[in-house]
């Protein structure tokens, strides 16, 4: 019996809109990351690690579990 | 150059990497590169087979000078791409690698690592079997392999975002 699947799903597409419509790339220099990692998290196929995760959240001024939720998969 | 390395296949390989340069925004620098390398790593090797392989059919002996022209040649090539897709999007060429690039890498030199491991233990156990050309040929061929392995890896882990 494996470990069941997990999600970590995020908001950053939405707070991106809600901080002015802030670029991808705006928020990579930001959090010194790389604009396809950027992608790569919003789109789900990346998850950040701890310290990238609390300098997303400190760009948009929100606490962490604003910007990630961890939920069990099905 | 010796080998399949003529004019009509260096200008294949220029016009496979100018697809890549035209796919810009869509792929990052550093899979860009890893596409540069990949192709040059398959060319270098593939001439290496080839010339073998062409030497042990007519039964003459093989010599490395030709494929040591080829892959200073070949890596020439490689290191003058690198620098003009590193010159198209300077930013990013000075950028370090940040922790998924890093991971990306990491995944990719570790299936490498075994690959390599692997060929080239089968080499040794080959040892008394085989002439020492063919020991040789095994060596590389486990090289070649693992380094085709590695610039794939990272590729594919550009491609699924991790």
């Amino acid at each position: 019996m494996g470990r069941p699947p997990t999600r970590v799903t995020n908001r950053i597409r939405t707070l991106r809109f809600e901080h002015g419509e802030m670029t991808q790339q705006a928020l990579a220099d930001a959090v010194g990351l790389t604009r396809q990692t950027i992608i790569a998290i919003e789109q789900g196929k990346y998850s950040p690690t701890l310290e990238a995760a609390f300098r997303i959240a400190a760009t948009f001024g929100v606490p962490l579990e604003r910007v990630f939720e961890f939920g069990e998969g099905e | 150059m010796s080998g399949i390395i003529d004019t009509k296949s260096a200008k294949a390989y220029i016009l496979a990497v100018s697809n890549i340069f035209d796919m810009e925004g869509a792929m990052a620098f550093r899979e860009k590169s890893a596409w540069i390398s990949l192709l040059v790593t398959l060319c270098i090797y593939g001439d290496y087979f080839f010339n073998l392989s062409r030497a042990l059919l007519q039964g003459v002996p093989f010599t490395l000078l030709g494929w040591i022209e080829t892959l200073i040649g070949l890596t020439v090539v490689g290191i003058v791409l690198n620098i003009l897709v590193a010159a198209s999007s300077p930013k990013a060429a000075q950028t370090p690698r940040d922790e998924r690039e890093r991971l990306i890498g990491m995944r990719a030199s570790g299936v490498a690592f075994y690959v390599l491991l692997v060929g080239v233990l089968s080499a040794v156990m080959m040892f008394y079997f085989v002439d020492k050309v063919v020991l040789a040929a095994l060596v590389v061929a486990a090289v070649g392999l693992a380094q085709t392995v590695q610039y794939a890896g990272v590729i594919v882990g550009y491609r699924r975002g991790a």
